[in-house]
């Protein structure tokens, strides 16, 4: 580049100018010079910086006084963030939306630049010496602000690193402790200076230049969502369930990812501790409990709320007045009844039998005792307890004082403990016990096993010789007729089903109480039994069919008192009971 | 009146006001016989099954039988022995085998007299009840017959209906699939009043039979009182 120079003051001048423009000597004598753009010229422009290196955060810190560069602490506060870019596109002059905003430094640099050549790596070189010695400059001071900051959090919060979680630990340790667990893809660039922890955070709320993030979505995230788990763990625990739960319905990969990425990077020992923190931090938020909760447990709550919040108001009372009214009824009735029974025992007690009831279970039953053989055998089986003792013995004392014979041959079993004392007692009151050949066969405590083996008796190849078995006394021709005394369905029918199946032939006939009675029937009318006789109703019916005199007329008056006694009662109980639900409906609580 | 008889008398009349005394209250007078029950019959259950069980056909003959039925009465004694032992917890599970036993044997024998006693049976007697033979074996009772054979099948259909607790099968785009099929449906309401009279019916009796007992026991009362007022 050819200028006229001065000859007085030394200015440069343009080839065409004929005076100085400084001084205004002539510039006719002056030879034109060739002068290349020396490095010193800049000096003119940028007064505060010097050629060497080491001025040049005297120059940004003179920019930063002026209001052209942010500062670090602007950044570091999150008013401005640092931004690598920026320090790029400084130099951008293509950009047209920042033109307008383009301070007057840079746009001195800018033309600087397209007047020299080599202007723009020199002054890169320099801005980037620059800015790395202001953030060394301010790295020790932040450092000891977030330092400082973490100290306080973990002393509030009592927050340890061993029981934090393992995704929100590695971004909480102390990076002056060198408890590197962090995901640091670019991990060397990071180590090298003393202002690590920096770069982590950077990391961690991903505002690092694009060039030193390789893996910014994951590790973006989970920085951002440990100062948030730190501001939640600040706020309240509630808020750290709001995150944990976030975590677990987004199914993120974050928690995997930094599984991996802490397992790449701790060291060996600690590879199982951070494992299983993560596992259980993974079930924990897998197991997420569903609280379900009814109309009737809320209502229960709010009661049992309300009974707390009352806790000294007189609560009511459970008034005595109700069971006492009911046991009062209870004892009145009861009084009644055995009134009602006691007249009728006692009191002209001679009462008609009901006549023509017999049905056809009970003329079978009838004919058949009326019909049996000379010197027949029978089979007796005592299957009932001492209360219906009374009961079986108005039922069965006719039919068995019209089907024993003298010369008969009797064999009783019992299925209860109390039959082998029963059966005693029953044949004891008949008017031919004394002249009565009783082959006794024991008592089986389960009936089945003792009707099925009375009914294969007659089998003797599975008979054992030398061993004991009570049917070994059994008549070998079988038995003309079974008789079974029983006060249960259960029993009799066990006894009628193995007996039917195995002997078919040997007529069954059942001795029964009013309960078991009616269940029984249908074997009556399959033909598996051949009569039936139960309850009071129907020894009723026989004795006043065979006209002898028994107990049971004696008792059938106090019968029908005591039945009528009982219906009433049952109608006005459900009456009574009808007419309490309605009350309480319409005046109880809702 | 014999001592004998005063005596057991006295006995079962206090035993019987105890026991009634229960119309009034839950009273220490009918706990006592209460207890003085549970205990006489589990005391007397144990006599039985020692005399009755356990001497004649398994002490008795270990002592005094052959040696054929010695060696026999070794399998039961072993079954005893390991019931027995399974009482000590570090051996409770050598009781498995007796219980096994007794339940294989006990299921057989009951099932075996359920199919064959109650089951086929009762499902031949439904079936003759159409038989139109008994139909008209009794003259003017023809309709009986027949009305009596069709309300025994309803009956019969309508009950096992009401223990069916199918669906159907479950189709997409066929809404509530919950209910049971309309023909189930309306069978298991006929099916609900049979039972129900079945029901009545053992209530029935089970209200004859107590009333029974307790004429009796006032029936003893006042004879017991009469001959020992009267002096008889």
């Amino acid at each position: 580049m050819s200028t006229l120079v001065c000859s007085d003051c030394g200015f440069e001048n343009a080839l065409a100018a004929e005076r100085c423009q400084k001084c205004g000597a002539l510039l006719e004598d002056v030879a034109a010079e060739e002068i290349s753009p020396p490095l010193q010229s800049a000096h003119d422009d940028f007064d505060p910086m010097t050629p060497a290196d080491d001025d040049l955060p005297g120059l940004l810190n003179a920019l930063k006084q002026n209001g052209d560069i942010g500062t670090g602490e602007g950044y570091l506060s999150g008013e401005q963030p640092l931004d690598s870019s920026a320090s790029e596109d400084i130099f951008d002059s293509d950009a047209p939306d920042e033109n307008e905003d383009i301070p007057e430094w840079l746009q001195r640099i800018r033309s600087r630049a397209s007047e020299e050549a080599d202007s723009i790596g020199e002054i890169t070189q320099k801005i980037s010496a620059a800015r790395q010695s202001l953030t060394d400059e301010q790295g020790s001071g932040q450092h000891e602000i977030f330092q400082s900051w973490l100290n306080s959090i973990r002393d509030q919060k009592g927050i340890k690193e061993d029981e934090t979680p393992s995704g929100d630990v590695d971004l909480l340790a102390d990076p002056a402790n060198g408890t590197d667990t962090t995901d640091t893809t670019d991990s060397t660039e990071v180590s090298d200076g003393g202002s690590d922890w920096l770069s982590k955070i950077r990391k961690g709320r991903g505002k690092l230049p694009h060039d030193e993030i390789q893996e910014p979505s994951s590790l973006d995230r989970e920085g951002d969502s440990l100062l948030q788990w730190l501001v939640a763990l600040e706020d309240g625990d509630g808020q750290l369930t709001q995150y944990s739960e976030e975590f677990t319905d987004k199914k993120t990969p974050l928690v995997e990812k930094t599984r991996q990425t802490v397992i790449n990077h701790q060291a060996p020992g600690d590879e199982t501790k951070q494992q299983t923190s993560t596992e259980a931090l993974k079930s924990a938020d897998i197991k997420k409990p569903v609280l379900s909760v009814s109309r009737s447990e809320k209502t229960q709550a709010d009661q049992l709320s309300a009974t707390i919040v009352d806790e000294r108001t007189s609560r009511p009372i459970r008034e005595p007045s109700s069971g006492s009214s009911n046991r009062l009824l209870r004892l009145i009735f009861g009084v009644l009844l055995i009134a009602g029974l006691s007249l009728s025992l006692f009191i002209n007690n001679d009462a008609l039998l009901p006549q023509e009831h017999l049905q056809l279970h009970h003329r079978a039953l009838l004919s058949w005792a009326e019909e049996l053989p000379p010197r027949a055998s029978l089979l007796l089986v005592f299957d009932y307890q001492a209360g219906f003792n009374h009961e079986l013995t108005l039922v069965a004392k006719p039919i068995l004082e019209k089907a024993i014979q003298a010369d008969g041959e009797i064999s009783i079993f019992a299925s209860t403990a109390s039959g082998v004392l029963l059966s005693r007692r029953q044949l004891g009151g008949l008017e031919q016990a004394e002249s009565l050949l009783i082959n006794d066969l024991g008592y089986f405590p389960v009936p089945a096993y003792g009707a099925y083996r009375v009914a294969n008796h007659t089998l003797p190849d599975w008979q054992i010789p030398d061993l004991p078995e009570p049917v070994k006394s059994l008549p070998p021709g079988g038995f003309d007729g079974i008789l079974i005394l029983s006060d249960t369905y259960e029993g009799a029918r066990t006894w009628v089903e193995q007996l039917s199946a195995l002997t078919p032939g040997t007529p069954l006939n059942l001795l029964l109480t009013a309960q078991a009675g009616p269940l029984m029937m249908p074997y009556f009318d399959s033909g598996q039994v051949n009569g039936v006789v139960s309850g009071l109703v129907d020894a009723a019916g026989v004795e006043a069919e065979i006209e002898e005199s028994s107990a049971v007329a004696n008792r059938w008056r106090a019968y029908q008192t005591g039945t009528l006694m009982l219906i009433a009662t049952l109608v006005i109980g459900a009456l009574i009971a009808t007419d309490w639900v309605g009350n309480a409906e319409g005046t109880g609580p809702e | 009146m014999s001592l004998n008889e005063l005596v057991w008398g006295v006995v079962g009349l206090l035993l019987t006001v105890m026991v009634l005394s229960y119309l009034i209250a839950d009273n220490v007078f009918f706990r006592f016989a209460a207890h003085l029950f549970v205990g006489l019959t589990a005391g007397y259950l144990a006599m039985i099954i020692i005399q009755q069980i356990l001497w004649p056909y398994l002490l008795g003959p270990l002592v005094a039988g052959p040696w054929t039925a010695r060696l026999w009465l070794l399998v039961p004694l072993v079954l005893v022995a390991l019931l027995l032992l399974s009482q000590i917890p570090r051996f409770s599970g050598v009781g498995s085998l007796p219980l096994a036993y007794l339940a294989g044997l006990t299921a057989a024998i009951t099932i075996g007299g359920a199919v064959f006693g109650t089951l086929i049976p009762q499902t031949r007697a439904v079936v003759d009840a159409f038989d139109r033979a008994r139909w008209y074996a009794v003259p003017g009772a023809t309709w009986l017959r027949i009305l009596e054979a069709g309300v025994m099948l309803l009956g019969t259909v309508s009950t096992l209906s009401y223990f069916h607790f199918g669906r159907k099968r479950n189709t997409p785009g066929q809404g509530d699939l919950s209910e049971r099929p309309r023909l189930f449906s309306v069978l298991s309401k006929v099916g609900q009043v049979f039972i129900g009279i079945t029901l009545g019916a053992v209530f029935a009796g089970v209200f004859s039979s107590a009333l029974v007992a307790l004429i009796d026991r006032i029936y003893f009362i006042g004879q017991f009182l009469t001959r020992l007022l009267g002096g008889g």
